[in-house]
């Protein structure tokens, strides 16, 4: 990984063959973070796993860097079991001093815990499933189920009984002290955007160059895009295999 | 060849005082014009140098001025004086280096970047301290308590005020008979000395 700031300072040297930084390195760099932000977003998202805690309102507050999740669930025995996801979960209610107060009731909530009551009608004695669960929807989760309001910095969570959940999301792009961080396959994709950008509204540089740095971006990214999904024969072998299943003997 | 603005102002009133000997121009005034002409000279040859594709200001013309206090100004920001008037050069390139001693000299940034960037990521420059001009002194940006330094150094091109009359300062020569001549013809009209006669075979 590279430090952004040395990739503006090389751009510097190779693209303007200056001597010295100037006036512009603050335009660069918001160019160059903007440009980072698209190829994390095309070629290398940055997926975090995080444990987060839930609340006492049955929310969970989202990541400060959230962008999409990828997966919501709780850990048990070492893997992640996902939690149902409820679109028509609406947003937390709130009490008159405007504090956000978890749903009263399961009204209407359709989800497999229904079936996991093992003294009601739909199971004999011996625990065996009967049937009779008619007008009841499909879907649900016997964990618990989810609804990110994004806009609203939290996931609501609906019958679920845990303290915490695992969320596995899409985070903006990543900064070790502070700084921001690029990876080697994409710096000079990076370089290409930060030219074209810079060219691209500029009435001093004529319509040919302008086309000639766009080009050069898409041939960047494409390179760094063939590098960064590269994957070697094990790891091939692998994915072809994980589809074989094994089956009784008929 | 090193010289000295004295030097320089001594040059010119040598030669208007072989056709003025009354003249009663002031070496100090010289040196200030002298000063303005080589600005406009650098200036011009910057651009001249932009053909070229290299748009450099010589190296022999910046010169390093050591140990300006940091001072802290009423709105809690920190500033340097600056120490004298120099050329004004595209993007800032008249400073070459603001900073301490040691490491990395901190970043030129433009005048009205703190509420531009405004809580942008790149507000922060990466962890870097950045500098912009403001009337007589040098305002610096993401310099608090913590990071401030006692004080910096400064490189500029040829800040005249900050040197003595006596410092050596090392002028290419040709820009220094150009800055000659220049001077030497502005008060020639002044004294009433005539111009050189300009054989003109064409309108003759």
């Amino acid at each position: 990984m590279r430090k952004l700031e040395e990739i503006i300072r090389e751009y510097y040297i190779e693209s303007l063959g200056a001597s010295q930084t100037d006036e512009r390195y603050p335009m660069f760099l918001q160019i160059a973070i903007s440009g980072l932000r698209d190829l994390s977003n095309d070629l290398q998202q940055v997926v975090t796993d995080v444990v987060l805690p839930v609340n006492d309102n049955y929310t969970v507050n989202l990541p400060s860097d959230y962008i999409d999740y990828l997966l919501i669930g709780q850990l048990r025995g070492g893997q992640i079991h996902s939690l149902g996801l409820n679109n028509n979960m609406g947003p937390l209610p709130k009490d008159s001093c405007g504090n956000t107060i978890p749903f009263s009731t399961t009204e209407g909530n359709e989800n497999s815990s229904y079936f996991l009551d093992f003294n009601s009608s739909h199971f004999s004695e011996d625990g065996q499933y009967v049937g009779r669960s008619f007008g009841l929807g499909g879907g649900g989760n016997s964990i618990g189920t989810y609804k990110v309001h994004k806009e609203l910095g939290y996931i609501a969570l609906n019958n679920f009984a845990g303290d915490e959940i695992i969320l596995r999301y899409v985070s903006n792009i990543s900064k070790v002290d502070g700084n921001f961080m690029v990876d080697e396959y994409m710096v000079e994709a990076l370089k290409a955007w930060i030219f074209w950008k810079y060219v691209h509204r500029k009435r001093s540089y004529g319509l040919g160059e302008k086309e000639t740095a766009r080009t050069e971006y898409s041939r960047e990214k494409r390179k760094a895009q063939i590098r960064v999904s590269r994957f070697n024969i094990p790891e091939f072998m692998n994915a072809y295999k994980s589809g074989f299943r094994s089956a009784p003997r008929m | 060849m090193a010289t000295s603005k004295v030097k320089i102002a001594e040059e010119i009133l040598r030669r208007l005082r072989k056709y003025s000997i009354d003249s009663d121009i002031d070496e100090r005034e010289l040196m200030i014009s002298t000063h303005e002409t080589l600005s406009t000279i650098i200036r011009n040859r910057y651009f001249e140098t932009k053909g070229m594709e290299c748009q450099e200001v010589s190296g022999v013309l910046y010169y390093t001025l050591l140990d300006r206090e940091v001072k802290k100004s009423d709105s809690d920001t920190y500033y340097i004086d600056i120490p004298s008037t120099t050329v004004e050069l595209p993007f800032g390139v008249e400073i070459k280096r603001v900073g301490t001693r040691k490491g990395m000299g901190f970043v030129p940034v433009q005048l009205g970047f703190n509420d531009l960037y405004a809580n942008l990521e790149s507000s922060t420059l990466e962890g870097q301290i950045g500098y912009y001009k403001q009337g007589n002194a040098i305002e610096f940006s993401n310099m608090t308590y913590s990071n401030k330094p006692d004080a910096v150094d400064i490189s500029m091109v040829l800040p005249f005020d900050a040197l003595d009359e006596d410092d050596a300062i090392n002028i290419p020569q040709d820009m220094l008979d150009q800055a000659i001549d220049i001077v030497f013809n502005k008060y020639a009209k002044t004294l009433g000395i005539p111009p050189d006669e300009i054989a003109n075979s064409i309108d003759n």
